[in-house]
């Protein structure tokens, strides 16, 4: 598994333990311990995805800031397989 | 609004082509059960339902599903790359081929086109609910059969991922509609519907608004 692909595993990981904790919290807004799951992923997830983006390239379209180049058109693309 | 960020919610990594299957896998992109459907079933009932809970679930459900669907065109998209004439005739992808060639083209594995007949937003909560929990148990279904004809691995570990979350989703659209029947009477559930009536029915009138 190449650094990039390794990286972005992180990120995945830490997004699904935060939308699976958004979507319980939608319906049980109050609940201490799944804010303070959510919250702490919240954490992990952010130094991942900067990690992840000074090295690689912006994640999403609001974190490009590239002054030479636009970065945000390299492949590959997420569908195409190779890192996705 | 959206944004979009430049990963899959889980890998698609496919190694060998296999045409006959993607035939079959696109069905949950464009077929009467798939990620389409329900993307757009959720995203459309959400406007018009009244509790926060329940919008804040159509709305992240229903942008996982956008995932999704994303998730499920990757794996087609694999499945068809470098295939020679030969394999497209023998594994019946050919009536696809001549129509698309390997785009991606949202239908069902009977090769019916995307269409919204297959889902509805019916304007009403508990309606709309019901119709949810029955929606994610079909993708479900869906993905047990496509992983009771499917061998390779590759494909059958997203898959396996992609059905698991219609279980969580079914769980998630089970809370949405306990907050529903909490806000209406229980000894008549169906005595209002909370989308459309704006005052409940009299003998109603004095309880707490919603």
């Amino acid at each position: 598994m190449s650094e990039r692909e390794q990286m972005l595993q992180r990120i995945r990981m830490y997004s699904f333990a935060l939308i699976d904790a958004a979507l319980f919290l939608d319906g049980h807004p109050r609940e201490a311990s799944a804010l303070a799951f959510h919250n702490e992923a919240k954490k992990l997830y952010d130094q991942a995805v900067a990690d992840y983006e000074a090295k690689f390239g912006p994640l999403s379209l609001k974190s490009a800031d590239d002054t030479k180049q636009w970065r945000w058109i390299e492949d590959p693309w997420p569908w195409e397989g190779a890192d996705n | 609004m959206w944004g979009y960020e430049k990963k899959l919610q889980y890998p698609v990594k496919i190694k060998n082509p296999d045409p006959a299957a993607a035939k079959l896998i696109i069905t949950q992109l464009g077929g009467p059960d798939g990620e389409m459907g329900a993307a757009t079933r959720y995203l459309n009932q959400r406007y018009t339902m009244p509790f926060k809970e329940c919008k804040a679930i159509l709305t992240d459900v229903g942008t996982e599903e956008l995932a999704h669907q994303e998730m499920i065109a990757a794996i087609v998209y694999q499945l068809t790359r470098n295939l020679t004439p030969e394999q497209i005739r023998q594994s019946g992808f050919d009536a696809y081929f001549v129509d698309h060639t390997t785009g991606i083209y949202p239908q069902s594995a009977a090769g019916i086109p995307f269409s919204a007949s297959a889902l509805q937003c019916k304007g009403d909560a508990l309606t709309d609910l019901f119709e949810n929990l029955a929606a994610e148990q079909k993708a479900r279904t869906t993905y047990d059969n496509l992983l009771r004809l499917i061998d390779d691995p590759d494909v059958r570990d997203p898959i396996k991922f992609l059905r698991q979350r219609e279980i969580t989703h079914f769980q998630r659209f089970g809370d949405a509609l306990r907050v529903v029947q909490d806000h209406l009477d229980a000894k008549n559930y169906y005595a209002y519907n909370p989308e459309f009536d704006i005052q409940p029915v009299p003998q109603l009138r004095n309880m707490p608004r919603i």
